[in-house]
């Protein structure tokens, strides 16, 4: 993969500000008398990564969620960088989503009749805010992630459809990058490539990189591993 | 760049036909809010509607309204003169007829022959403009001889004892017997509901290709207002189209007379330009009904508390709503039948329609919570059955009908198709099938006698007019004499006059008491007719001229038994006493309220077919919709780990739950509300049959309409790979 010194470039997170990108405190939440978040607290700078693991139903989509605002926490506080999410309507948490995240899914979710280039585009076209200039922007996302910008979703491979979500989530420069074991559906060699792509991404455009995951060698990549067991977020050690 | 909320022609066909059907449907509310509008200008105009004099209208005419009969359905005849030769002549004529001479609606000239044996000579057909709809049934009549002074009033009011006349058959609109409020809550009920539940269906189709797309949208930070004005911008084209082509049409009755199919109804250009407000508001408000639909339809579900793109579920079930449903449904449909009951008994002509159409509109719009957690219940016993006995296919089956909103949604809209079906069958035959007894009933009298009315009852002297008969017709004149009681109230007793030969005719013995119940069986129904008398008296003639009884009617006869020629013995007296003599064959009055109600009610029949196509659309793309995500989720599971094809039988018993519940709620609320016509419904055995038969019907059209995906199947289980069947 070659990388340009256009879309790539950092694009002016703030890494000045004093707050963090991602603070969560004392968070809590249960799904009736399961208690899948207890007192979680995180912090991520921008520029910094965090992996979470856990085993299946500990709580780390619960725990990605909240950060999306698709789950209002029953107690605590989360703040995307000066954003508090409590109190958000439905527009006001999609409007947040689109400044300051981006989100990469384990299975890509892109329109299978719409080619590469437009599937990057679309989130972008779809607010007046970064509505101009997105498909020169998408363009330049996939040159850089070395995707056929013409090719219709549904005749990429599991590659660069991974590629191209991953390029969908940076299209509106987003300041924190969620990702939801995003090499989970790739072969060994895609996921050393993939990881490798999303972390000097976030590197370099100073996100805040949060990914959820099940593999050790990613979750190795990252700055600060949690693991995620019966609620409590607790710092980890990769062997 | 294409859009992705981008529609394929057979789903915006899918939104543009349901969309022209709802404004059509909505339309046909103005047609008949304008043709009952039409109906009470003219009947305000003629001052048919009121029994009151009418001291203010001109003086240019002298008239009285009659209601008469024509091809055994009531007509209205306005018997009218010009009080002097410079008066004006009604209905926009430009010319009074002659004396002895009569006009008529365009829906009576297949009847000049009967009416002009009372009315004299057909001097034309009244202008149609003059009339209130295209089936107008009216006659103006310019009698022979001047009018008494007792008899017409002047201008077009009424004098003298007055029973209260409305215009029968008036067109689009069901007549008097039925509310105006009752009549647009039906047209709802049958066709404007359906048409909404096709096109939220349509819309519903439309929506869920674009459902997933829309949630990652969504998480990834679009606004849902945004993304709900994509699929709005997607959706309008198609409504727009369909409402166009609708409004079009009433663009086009504007211009042109348009017949309603299998109706025998015109929607006249004339109506349309007289009531343009109404018609287009109508047609617009229709469109306006069916954006709103689009637009709540259209509006993003919210995102489930995940951050995986699906939307939030409803609630697994809701049982609160389906009490709720069940609850109105049994309160309604009781207090319907008790309302009928008390109508009954106290004789009065009023019936529990609104509580009828109410109610089942309410069970409509519960039944989706109804059929859902019916289904929900007997999936829970399904799989704990699948589960007790190890059987795969009833454990697919059931967790697969656990809160579906497809299945249940398939079962609604077949629920609602008996329910509309059904109760309009039982209406329509409740219609119907009076005049199918009063015909047999006429049959059985065969002419034998007429009933002679005179203009006013107690008109004494009037057997003169009688005169003009034959003497191969005997006559027996019904008298009626009162005596005051001690209490100061009435008492009255009937006698019948006759010539010796006449009442033995009968079998009547002159000067002797007969009680009632021995008179001759027809003739006793007939004389008898709304009168409680207990006793008949028979005397011989002649009747004193002095005799202040008073004359209720005469009956004539061929004193040979032949059969009586009506129109001779009603040309005979109409020439010698005037246009107010009426001659009746026994029992036709019964006939002609049956035929008059069977006439208005074959809208109930027509929408009844119109909803019930519109539900079956509804229900088809529904089954379609439900067996294809069905076939989508189980068909890895089939074709991966099953020793033999388990989804045919898994669909087939899906469609059998479907079914049961359709039938269930379907049937079992149309048979509570068409308690409400049972009794007149008794000689085909109540309104059970009529139910079944729908039953049986929506059955087999659900039961057909799954065989289509049965063939499909084979396909799909033989080109089926992995990863292909993702939804």
């Amino acid at each position: 993969m070659t990388r340009t010194d256009t879309a790539l470039e950092p694009h002016g997170s703030p890494s000045a500000s004093p707050q963090p990108a991602v603070r969560m405190h004392a968070v809590s939440h249960s799904f009736g008398q399961t208690k899948v978040l207890d007192d979680v607290e995180l912090q991520v700078g921008y520029g910094e990564s965090v992996a979470i693991m856990g085993r299946s139903g500990s709580g780390k989509t619960t725990l990605l969620s909240c950060l999306l605002g698709l789950i209002t926490p029953q107690v605590g506080e989360i703040h995307l960088g000066a954003t508090a999410l409590s109190g958000q309507g439905r527009r006001d948490l999609a409007r947040v989503r689109s400044e300051t995240v981006g989100t990469v899914f384990q299975h890509s979710e892109l329109v299978s009749e719409l080619t590469a280039e437009e599937n990057v585009a679309l989130p972008a076209l779809m607010n007046p805010r970064t509505k101009a200039g997105a498909l020169d922007r998408a363009r330049t996302l996939l040159a850089d992630l070395a995707v056929p910008t013409q090719t219709r979703a549904r005749d990429l491979s599991g590659g660069e459809a991974q590629r191209t979500a991953l390029a969908r989530a940076l299209i509106n420069s987003p300041s924190i990058l969620l990702a939801d074991e995003p090499t989970g559906a790739l072969d060994t060699e895609l996921r050393d490539r993939a990881s490798a792509l999303l972390f000097d991404l976030a590197r370099i455009n100073n996100c805040a990189l949060i990914l959820v995951t099940h593999d050790p060698l990613l979750a190795g990549r990252a700055g600060t591993t949690y693991h995620l067991d019966q609620g409590k977020l607790r710092p980890a050690q990769i062997a | 760049m294409k859009s992705p909320w981008a529609l394929p022609r057979t789903v915006s066909l899918l939104v543009a036909v349901p969309t022209a059907l709802v404004v059509l449907t909505t339309l046909a509310l103005g047609i008949a809010a304008g043709t009952y509008a039409a109906r009470v200008d003219f009947a305000d105009a003629t001052a048919i509607r009121n029994s009151q004099l009418f001291p203010d209208e001109p003086t240019t005419v002298r008239a009285r309204p009659l209601w008469v009969s024509a091809d055994a359905r009531s007509a209205i005849a306005i018997v009218a003169e010009p009080v002097s030769p410079t008066a004006p002549a009604p209905f926009g004529l430009t010319a009074w007829p002659e004396p002895g001479q009569f006009l008529v609606s365009p829906d009576l000239t297949g009847s000049v022959e009967e009416l002009g044996a009372r009315f004299g000579e057909l001097a034309g057909v009244l202008p149609d403009e003059a009339l209130p709809s295209a089936t107008s049934r009216t006659l103006l009549v310019r009698p022979s001889e001047p009018l008494d002074d007792q008899w017409a009033a002047a201008g077009f009011g009424v004098k003298g004892p007055m029973q209260q006349v409305a215009i029968q058959g008036s067109g689009f609109f069901l007549d008097d017997r039925i509310s105006a409020p009752a009549a647009f809550a039906g047209i709802v009920l049958a066709a404007v509901l359906p048409a909404l539940v096709l096109l939220g269906t349509a819309l519903q189709l439309a929506m869920r290709r674009h459902a997933r797309l829309n949630r990652t949208l969504e998480v990834l930070g679009v606004d849902p207002r945004r993304l709900h004005r994509e699929l709005l911008k997607q959706v309008l084209p198609p409504l727009l189209v369909g409402g166009l082509l609708a409004t079009g049409l009433v663009l086009v009755t504007y211009f042109t007379d348009i017949t309603v199919p299998f109706a025998g109804f015109t929607v006249r250009s004339v109506d349309v330009q007289r009531h343009t407000a109404i018609y287009a508001g109508s047609a617009l408000g229709g469109l306006l009904v069916a954006v709103l639909v689009a637009f709540v339809a259209t509006y993003p579900r919210r995102l489930a508390q995940g951050n995986r793109p699906r939307a939030v579920k409803a609630p697994r079930s809701r049982p609160w709503l389906a009490v709720v449903g069940v609850a109105a449904v049994l309160v309604t449909s009781q207090v319907a039948v008790a309302e009928t009951a008390a109508a009954v008994a106290a004789g009065e002509d009023r019936g529990a329609v609104l509580w009828v159409i109410g109610g089942s509109l309410i069970a409509l719009c519960l039944m989706p919570a109804m059929v859902g957690q019916l289904m929900t219940l007997w999936a829970g016993g399904i799989t704990s059955l699948a589960r007790r006995k190890g059987s795969a296919t009833a454990l697919l089956l059931g967790r697969g009908l656990e809160n579906s909103r497809r299945a249940a949604g398939v079962a609604a809209a077949g629920a609602a198709l008996i329910v509309v079906t059904g109760l309009a069958s039982t209406w329509a035959l409740m219609g119907a099938i009076p005049a199918v007894q009063a015909q047999k009933v006429i049959d059985q009298i065969d002419g034998r006698f007429v009933q002679i009315t005179p203009p006013s009852t107690g008109l004494v002297g009037s057997e003169e007019a009688l005169a003009a008969l034959p003497d191969s017709v005997g006559i027996l004149t019904l008298m009626e004499e009162a005596h005051q009681l001690e209490d100061g109230s009435y008492d009255f007793t009937t006698s019948i006059h006759g010539s010796e030969p006449a009442l033995e005719h009968w079998g009547l013995v002159p000067g002797e008491e007969t009680p009632v119940t021995q008179l001759p069986g027809m003739l006793s129904t007939t004389i008898t007719s709304g009168q409680t008398t207990p006793v008949a008296i028979n005397l011989g003639e002649p009747v004193p001229a002095d005799n202040d009884e008073i004359r209720l009617a005469y009956v004539a006869f061929n004193v040979d038994g032949t059969r009586v020629d009506r129109d001779a013995v009603q040309r005979a007296v109409a020439q010698s006493g005037g246009p107010g003599w009426n001659v009746s064959v026994g029992g036709e009055n019964w006939v002609i309220g049956a035929n008059d109600l069977a006439h208005a009610f074959r809208w109930i029949g027509w929408f009844a077919i119109a909803g019930g196509i519109l539900l079956i659309s509804a229900v088809w793309i529904r089954t379609v919709d439900d067996q294809r995500r069905q076939i989508a989720k189980a068909l890895p599971v089939d074709a991966l780990f099953s020793s033999h094809p388990r989804l045919p039988a898994i669909l087939a018993y899906r469609m059998g739950v479907i079914i049961g519940a359709t039938l269930l709620l379907g049937g079992g609320t149309a048979a509570l509300f068409a308690r409400v016509t049972s009794a007149s419904l008794s000689t085909t055995g109540g309104s059970g049959p009529v139910i079944a038969a729908v039953c049986v019907m929506v059955a087999v059209v659900l039961g057909a309409m799954a065989l289509p995906t049965g063939f499909a199947l084979q396909k799909l289980s033989r080109d089926w790979t992995p990863g292909g069947a993702r939804d």
